[in-house]
């Protein structure tokens, strides 16, 4: 793959965020906690970019800044070669149908009152995207494809009928029924098993070499990382301590935070460690 | 369809469950016999008039008794001052209770919970000056204040009444709501509706009303007891709607024509029936409060 201008689908420019805290009424002055301190990345085309660092480290809000949760303090971020911070009304709307999230835990990140058909075809129902017989097929289409079969089995279900390894499917299901360019997956598999995990990781590298879909990979599990990313940047404290392709850092790593990542990891089923 | 069928055997199954709990709960047992009595009342409170016309409640005078006078066959709970019957007037009581205490619980459930969850979903500004808002209503004695209303404005009718009492009783529910959606709104699936890119209408309607209704259902059974309670002191004190019989009302005329220690046939069953059914929704509300809550429920007795 060539590596150039043109294949920066997202940029990350010197981006601070603080979180302020400790504010009183007596207390005028107020604490600052750098949750990022000028962190600057930049995401190719089609590749997935694994986030790596400890919790507490600055990986999720890093997450948030790119999906417009949250408005950096200073610096900008840059999709698709628009400043996402200054997006509103239609654009903003045009921006949230190509970025998508896969969340942490699936236990949370489904509204229990929504079944798994109204979950899914949720976003096609927000951007007026076909006619309800349009959206259960395509709704059934992306069940079967993640492994929910028969579809509609599934489709009328809630989700405290479905096991952790289902929810998450659903959740990549929802994340992908408006074929978005990007997805940010937020330690997708860290409420799962291994067994679930290793079925999940294998569903997003799968989607990143059929549907061209570009990830942020966040993690804490810098094996799942090496599994799954074409590179990463390591992060602590809200400092990229080192960025590059990841079978070189997880292989040669520069920095000692790097090393007592790699060195927590236990090394049963790895290799290289 | 299958799946449809399924999905309805499931809600059916959880709701039999949940019912199942609930009845077993004595309290909630209790609750829900008094309330059906009352409800066969309130039912039953249009048939004497279809008998006799001397039995309506408030036109009705029986031409054969001047004053006030003790059971017989003829009129099982005596008659009032006039000769009207005091059966009738009962029933009718039980249907003016269940009209003033559902509606206007329904319309303070509905306001509290919208002006809850636009409080804490919207934070900040909105949040101050609608939490305010309902600080400085919760603060004002209600009955004071109705009192005070329906004196300048003339003799209320039930609807009014229905809705002042509504007004001032929806800043306890909003308080609450808007504690359920502060926690609901740091939820993951709030964060990916907006990633979904819903709109904020649609993140308060769609995604955080559900997850608030079971508790907005459980305080309308409390302020089912409070609207009844303010009606009936409001028609004792003399301020209730003069075209209908309430229970309070049948107290007032009791007292007013100086009958209070000459026919206790008279002051004691409106007294009992607004004793009891304020009770009976108390009852069903604590019985269903243990359902939402699962830990105020007894190890053992589940499951």
């Amino acid at each position: 793959m060539k590596t150039g201008r043109d294949d920066t689908i997202l940029e990350i420019n010197d981006v601070s965020k603080y979180y302020q805290t400790g504010r009183s009424l007596f207390r005028k002055t107020e604490k600052k906690m750098t949750a990022l301190d000028k962190v600057s990345l930049k995401i190719n085309k089609g590749e997935i970019f694994g986030l790596v660092g400890k919790s507490g480290s600055g990986k999720s809000t890093i997450g948030r800044l790119v999906l417009n949760l949250e408005k950096p303090d200073s610096g900008s971020i840059i999709f698709a070669e628009t400043e996402i911070n200054s997006l509103r009304g239609k654009s903003l709307k045009q921006f949230r149908q190509k970025m998508q999230m896969i969340c942490q835990d699936p236990y949370q990140s489904l509204n229990p009152y929504f079944s798994v058909f109204d979950t899914i075809a949720e976003p096609l129902v927000i951007h007026n995207i076909g006619d309800k017989k349009e959206q259960l097929s395509r709704v059934q289409e992306l069940l079967e494809d993640f492994g929910l079969s028969p579809a509609t089995d599934f489709l009328d279900r809630y989700p405290h009928q479905l096991s952790g390894g289902q929810r998450q499917r659903v959740a990549i299901a929802r994340a992908m029924v408006l074929k978005p360019e990007f997805i940010v997956a937020d330690e997708p598999t860290s409420m799962l098993d291994a067994t679930v995990s290793i079925q999940i990781y294998s569903i997003l590298a799968h989607l990143k070499k059929y549907a061209g879909i570009t990830f942020l990979f966040i993690t804490h599990n810098i094996a799942a990382a090496r599994l799954l990313c074409d590179r990463i940047a390591v992060l602590n404290e809200g400092i990229v301590v080192e960025t590059g392709d990841c079978e070189s850092i997880v292989d040669n790593p520069a920095s000692e935070y790097t090393k007592a990542l790699i060195q927590a990891q236990p090394s049963f089923s790895y290799e290289s460690a | 369809m299958a799946p449809e069928n399924s999905q309805n055997a499931y809600q059916m199954e959880g709701l039999s469950r949940n019912w199942a709990l609930f009845i077993r709960n004595p309290i909630g047992k209790t609750g829900v016999i008094l309330l059906i009595i009352f409800g066969l009342m309130a039912v039953g409170s249009f048939l004497p008039p279809q008998i006799d016309t001397m039995y309506h409640p408030m036109t009705g005078v029986d031409p054969l008794i001047a004053n006030s006078s003790p059971p017989s066959w003829k009129h099982w709970l005596g008659t009032d001052y006039m000769g009207r019957d005091l059966f009738s007037q009962l029933l009718t009581g039980a249907r003016i209770a269940f009209i003033v205490g559902i509606t206007s619980a329904f319309i303070s459930i509905v306001f509290g919970t919208i002006i809850g969850m636009l409080a804490g979903y919207g934070g900040k500004i909105l949040d101050s000056v609608l939490m305010r808002l309902a600080d400085m209503i919760m603060v004002m004695p209600t009955l004071l204040v109705v009192l005070l209303l329906s004196s300048l404005l003339g003799q209320l009718n039930i609807w009014a009444i229905v809705l002042l009492i509504a007004l001032f009783r929806w800043p306890g529910v909003a308080r609450v709501i808007r504690s359920q959606t502060l926690s609901l709104k740091e939820r993951p699936f709030i964060d990916l509706a907006k990633i979904a890119g819903a709109s904020h209408f649609r993140i308060i309607f769609r995604h955080i009303a559900p997850n608030v209704l079971p508790m907005a259902l459980l305080f309308m059974t409390f302020r089912v007891t409070s609207a009844i309670i303010i009606e009936a002191v409001l028609a004792f004190l003399g301020f209730g709607d003069p075209s209908t019989v309430s229970w309070g009302m049948m107290l007032q005329w009791v007292w007013k024509t100086g009958h209070m220690f000459q026919a206790p046939y008279w002051l004691i069953p409106p007294g009992v029936c607004i004793s009891l059914i304020t009770l009976s929704f108390y009852m069903i509300g604590r019985a269903m409060e243990e359902i939402l809550d699962p830990r105020l429920r007894k190890e053992g007795k589940v499951d």
